[in-house]
């Protein structure tokens, strides 16, 4: 269906002794938006570089347009990277900037100056076309970047966390901009942040990495709803996701959690699924806006603090000594501090955890 | 693929043409210096019975007088080579230290300022010629002309802008937020100076020093005006060679040998901070 | 820090000074403006403060003195080829050096050594470099013209002897300015050499549109100074030619010198050292407001 645009197959790259991407394989299709995410020094960005043509990994291939590219520099590939601190080039105007690309590959001047024009009002950059690129604002010479890198038709549009110098006023506003442009010019993107909520606003799909591994791809929903394992449950979702402890049981037709404390997770349901699990060491995780509170809510705890967050209240119940959870509740629901309370959790979405591996066992519900 | 490598091995080529051309006057200089007389006009790269006569004459120049009847050399090169030594280590001592708190002023308090410091750049940008004439009248009537205390006083007054420039771009890298804990501690400025800053701007001190050491040790016009016999400098010994006792070539080189060793050494230890140095802390590498 | 300057500080950075500068310079100076208007010379057999006085006829003089004329032109035709070769060799090699490659800095602190020896050193290299029977002839050109090669006496042909000294203040300068281009050059952020890599641009199209406009104000430093170091000339001319053959590569500093010492022409050499002085300062001053108009 889709035409595999970006295909990088077990990317090593080291750095003296760190690995930085550590067998890394995954395919980009035409037209999406692609996010790498990760937090700081999960070899995102080194891998983006290799992508790029500015490292050469040391083992593995890329192969853009089903052509290998390994070891092409990055101006045969016909790739283009907006980095980080934008790299304007700041002695030249922004006209000369964005016909930088062009210049070099001997199109007429006449052309040149049709398609500079053409980019340069895409982008609302008319204006400043000969304003010295090193004196126009920040938002501005990103925007000079993103201009130089379409204006030269690229295959593939790579982009290191631009929105991460932006104010955060602005960037709301920008990432709406960059997926409208994105989707408007069709235009492959492989997308760097380290920023969960903005992968998940704008990506096709994701590829969540941790320590030079790849860890999960896929849409934002999967990701959102089947996270693969402890890392990208906790990693991704604002507040993040509950996690209690403990060892695993099946009562009868109840499903209960024994850390300190007792913990009736579900009652009343078919225990057959869960019999393998019977003794195991597990974490059971939930987010805050699958859980509520309700009079048959089987996790029973007390209120240790609330706070506003935007159209909704989080409450922080004590459930036990070791474990605390937080609940989504309505802005004016009657709940204080100190207020015992039970919390009725989705069965849907309750995940399993193994502990040791922290890999998903079984999603409660399936 | 195959053409990319020729703008390589041309690239190659021309930097083993531009190596050739840096080192060969030097070791021709060198393998002169161990030639003996006969060998001096032939074209061997290497001496055939190599000698260490021509630096033995440095050391004895009556034996000058085989080759020529007048020399003008009348001592061994071991008097110019101290004196050099005592004028330039005095020089650059009083240079750097009169430059550590000329830049310490102006970095931290203006004073003095920037007019004053452009001032003394003109010192040095302005050719040396120039004030040479005055300098050795008044010098004269001083009574420091052919006297090494002379040219120690016109040497330091001459470098310490380099002292100055230099030591204040150290001085000017260090947090001024050290010395306004150590008042608000209660310790005099001048305490501040001595045991916050100095400690911390002693690489600019070396530096600058080793410099202007540099500097003083390779002078060669005013050593020429304001000495005579007595205050004779290493510069001027290697030059009367050349000038006054003529086509001796061996023993030319060999002197010329000798008073390159200590800058080399002195510029090596400081390369890193070669071109901050001639571009009075302007450039820094 | 405090605004005012502590009694004890300002008084250490600024007496020594003064009183150095003062001292060894500025009063010499005074006495050289004082000279240029006397007439007197070590052989009046008088002491210089009794000299009589002679208006402004010393610098009469200079403006007829067809010797200092030359002096001057010789010396400004000598900057303005000295350094522009200087700064294209060093240009050429600092773009050669651009890649990694090893043993980088140790050949870089090979290249850079004719800087730090004495310019008396550097004079007298060359001088035996040119000899007759020296490497110059008897090797280098005895190849390509044989015998002839020996009856070429450098230091005899006023052209020839004006070329050794180029030749001996490119050999020793050159570095410099590679250092400083080099460092420069380096110096630019890695990120703007990558952005224009992944365009397109070729390592040509690199050096000369975003290296080398990015170090404009360092270029300017290095040519300014150096051509100040140029005009200075001194040591080459007095050990390598001594000014000849004749006079005919006599620069501006040997002809003071040799107004000061051999012809004990004291106030005259004041006086032409004054306007030397003031032409390099009038210069100077233009060369600023010509570059501070370009900005």
């Amino acid at each position: 269906m889709s035409r595999v645009v970006l295909r990088v197959e077990n990317i090593v790259k080291t750095f003296g002794k760190t690995i930085a991407v550590n067998d890394v394989s995954f395919e980009v299709y035409e037209g999406e938006l692609f996010t790498l995410l990760g937090p700081s020094g999960c070899g995102k960005t080194t891998t983006l570089r290799v992508i790029a043509g500015l490292e050469h990994p040391d083992r593995g291939r890329v192969y853009i347009d089903n052509v290998d590219v390994t070891d092409l520099p990055p101006r045969d590939r016909n790739v283009c990277l907006v980095f980080q601190e934008y790299a304007v080039f700041p002695h030249m105007s922004v006209y000369d900037n964005i016909a930088f690309g062009l210049k070099a590959r001997k199109i007429s001047k006449l052309d040149i100056d049709k398609k500079v024009r053409e980019v340069a009002e895409l982008l609302d950059l008319q204006k400043l076309l000969w304003q010295k690129a090193g004196k126009i604002g920040l938002s501005e010479q990103q925007r000079t970047a993103i201009a130089r890198c379409i204006v030269v038709e690229p295959k593939l549009l790579l982009l290191d966390e631009p929105l991460t110098l932006v104010d955060a006023k602005i960037r709301e506003r920008m990432r709406r901009e960059l997926r409208k442009m994105q989707r408007d010019l069709g235009v492959t993107m492989v997308f760097v942040t380290h920023d969960q909520l903005e992968a998940l606003m704008l990506s096709d799909r994701i590829a969540v990495m941790r320590e030079g591994k790849l860890i999960q791809v896929g849409t934002p929903q999967e990701i959102y709803d089947n996270p693969i394992n402890l890392f990208v449950a906790s990693f991704i979702g604002s507040p993040t996701m509950n996690f209690l402890e403990g060892v695993l049981r099946v009562v009868e037709d109840k499903l209960i959690l024994e850390s300190d404390m007792k913990i009736d997770l579900m009652r009343g349901i078919d225990t057959r699924p869960y019999n393998q699990l019977d003794g195991k060491k597990v974490i059971i995780g939930f987010r805050p806006e699958d859980a509520f509170i309700s009079p048959e809510g089987l996790i029973k705890g007390v209120v240790q603090h609330t706070e506003i967050a935007g159209d909704r209240k989080i409450i922080h119940v004590r459930v036990s000594d070791k474990c605390s959870v937080r609940v989504f509740v309505d802005l004016y629901a009657l709940i204080g501090i100190g207020d015992v309370t039970s919390i009725q959790v989705n069965p849907l979405r309750l995940h399993i955890f193994d502990k040791e591996t922290g890999l998903k066992l079984l999603r409660a519900g399936v | 693929m195959k053409l990319s490598i020729l703008p390589k091995i041309i690239i190659a080529c021309l930097i083993v043409v531009f190596i050739l051309w840096t080192l060969t006057p030097v070791l021709w200089m060198i393998s002169l210096s161990f030639k003996p007389y006969g060998e001096w006009r032939t074209p061997h790269l290497l001496p055939q019975k190599p000698t260490l006569d021509n630096y033995r004459m440095l050391f004895t120049p009556q034996a000058l007088q085989i080759f020529i009847a007048y020399t003008a050399i009348i001592e061994p090169v071991t008097g110019p080579l101290t004196r050099s030594l005592i004028v330039s280590i005095i020089a650059t001592l009083i240079a750097i230290i009169i430059g550590f708190f000329t830049a310490y002023g102006a970095s931290r308090y203006n004073t003095p300022g920037p007019f004053t410091l452009f001032f003394t750049l003109l010192t040095r940008m302005l050719p040396p010629a120039t004030f040479l004439t005055p300098i050795m009248v008044y010098f004269t009537t001083l009574g420091l002309f052919d006297n090494i205390a002379g040219l120690i006083l016109l040497y330091s007054a001459t470098t310490i802008t380099y002292a100055i420039w230099i030591m204040k771009g150290f001085i000017d890298a260090i947090p001024v937020e050290w010395e306004e804990a150590a008042l608000m501690e209660g310790a005099k400025p001048i305490e501040v100076l001595f045991k916050v800053v100095l400690p911390i701007a002693r690489p600019g001190l070396v530096v600058s020093g080793l410099f202007i050491f540099l500097m003083a040790w390779t002078e060669l016009l005013f050593a020429l005006v304001l000495t005579n016999v007595h205050a004779v400098t290493l510069p001027v010994q290697i030059s009367k060679y050349v000038t006054a006792v003529g086509a001796l070539w061996g023993t030319q080189a060999a002197i010329a040998l000798l008073g390159s060793i200590i800058p080399v050494i002195i510029g090596y230890m400081i390369q890193k901070h070669l071109v901050t140095g001639f571009t009075f802390g302007l450039v820094r590498a | 820090m405090p605004e005012k300057s502590p009694r004890s500080v300002k008084i250490l950075a600024t007496l020594p000074l003064n009183i150095l500068l003062n001292g060894v310079l500025i009063v010499p100076f005074a006495i050289m403006i004082y000279l240029a208007f006397a007439k007197w010379s070590p052989l009046m057999g008088i002491n210089w403060w009794e000299a009589p006085f002679a208006a402004i006829s010393n610098f009469q003089r200079a403006f007829s003195d067809s010797r200092f004329v030359s002096a001057l032109s010789r010396t400004a035709l000598f900057v303005s080829i000295v350094v522009p070769l200087e700064f294209m060799l060093g240009l050429a090699i600092a773009y050669m050096l651009q890649g990694e490659f090893k043993g980088k800095k140790y050949l870089i602190a090979l290249l850079i050594y004719p800087l730090m020896l004495p310019p008396v050193v550097v004079a007298t290299v060359f001088y035996l470099f040119f000899q007759p029977y020296g490497p110059v002839n008897n090797i280098f050109l005895y190849y390509i013209m044989g015998e002839r090669a020996l009856n070429i006496y450098w230091f005899l042909d006023p052209s020839l002897a004006l070329v050794t000294i180029i030749i001996a203040d490119v050999w020793q300068w050159t570095p410099f300015m590679f250092l400083i281009l080099y460092s420069g050059l380096s110096a630019v952020p890695k990120r703007l050499v990558e952005a224009a890599e992944i365009l397109g641009a070729s390592k040509w199209r690199i050096f000369w549109t975003i290296r080398l406009p990015l170090i404009k104000p360092l270029i300017l430093i290095a040519l300014v100074l150096r051509s100040l170091e140029a005009l200075k000339v001194f040591d080459y001319v007095y050990v390598m030619t001594g000014g000849g053959p004749g006079i005919a590569t006599e620069s501006i500093s040997l002809y003071i010198y040799r107004l000061a010492i051999l012809y004990q022409d004291i106030s005259y050499a004041a006086a032409v050292s004054i306007i030397v002085l003031l032409a390099i300062m009038i210069i100077s001053r233009v060369a600023i407001y010509f570059f501070i108009e370009k900005r």
